[in-house]
């Protein structure tokens, strides 16, 4: 009888159509998970890890990524920054999340973001830096669901 | 001693430093919502309006995520802009826009996300830059990521 109970709780607080979704009271989220702090950086990063591997469920997660990046000394050139993951229904993708910034004095964008991910995988980030000049990155890795 | 030393090296494994690098997880007290303001009826320029007052004083370097909802209530000609003022933890002091002009017609509104980074015991404020007639409504939210 409880377990009758619990599942049609349960039923209560998930709608379902079309492959629809809709669930209330996460109370543990949002809640970051990892976070990086780049200054000084003055060539490309390549594939830095964020969060190795998501949960093994649920089968879609969804997640946040907040992105300030900014030229702390004045170059040529520019940088940009993209994000890669696996996605629960697309497979692995790669997507810039700041487009090409010149890194003139004080230069910034300040960018937030989100995706969905596949359970067991890994989401990392790299910056793809085109000439001269110093950038600071500041990257929050937040999950939602 | 050795519980001291256990702790220095689970640090280390979780956080790497590479030029300048720290990439850390499980930070568990995050996002955390620091501040809050809902204007309405807003008919003028605000100047400096204090989100934060003094960021904690520890780490050095901070994140946050500033949530904006600004609003056309009441049509009028011009536009309404928002900036934040904050430090940067390398650039020093700045002010940037972070709503640009948006014009004031019926129910026109700007609904940003936006992150910065802030030093070390400092103060965030935000203001409008109002141009013209019309009446505005703001909602803004400053968590902290880091």
């Amino acid at each position: 009888m409880r377990l009758l109970a619990a599942l049609l709780l349960a039923l209560s607080l998930t709608g379902h159509a079309h492959g629809q979704a809709i669930g209330q009271s996460q109370s543990v989220f949002p809640a970051v998970v990892a976070n990086a702090n780049v200054t000084g950086s003055v060539a490309s990063i390549t594939n830095q890890t964020l969060l190795a591997s998501t949960p093994p469920s649920p089968p879609s997660q969804y997640y946040r990524l907040s992105v300030y990046m900014e030229c702390t000394t004045a170059g040529t050139g520019t940088n940009l920054l993209t994000l890669t993951r696996v996605d629960d229904i697309l497979g692995s993708l790669t997507a810039t999340y700041i487009p090409s910034l010149a890194c003139t004095a004080n230069n910034l964008d300040r960018n937030v973001r989100t995706i969905r991910v596949a359970p067991s995988s890994a989401i990392t980030f790299s910056t793809t830096y085109a000439a001269t000049g110093t950038w600071a990155i500041a990257v929050t890795l937040e999950r939602l669901y | 001693m050795r519980r001291l030393l256990a702790a220095l090296l689970l640090t280390l494994a979780l956080a790497g430093h590479a030029n300048g690098q720290a990439i850390s997880q499980s930070q568990a007290p995050f996002p955390s919502l620091l501040a809050s303001v809902s204007v309405t009826n807003s008919t003028a320029s605000i100047t400096n309006q204090t989100l934060l007052a003094s960021t904690p004083a520890s780490p050095a370097s901070q994140h946050y995520r500033v949530s904006i909802y600004m609003v056309c209530m009441t049509a009028g000609s011009g536009n309404n802009q928002l900036s934040i003022t904050r430090t940067d933890d390398i650039l020093g002091a700045l002010t940037s826009t972070y709503i640009f002009p948006v014009n004031c017609t019926a129910f026109s509104f700007s609904p940003n996300v936006r992150t910065f980074r802030s030093a070390a015991s400092s103060a965030i404020t935000f203001s409008t830059t109002y141009t013209a007639t019309g009446t505005w409504a703001l909602t803004v939210t400053l968590e902290r990521l880091y």
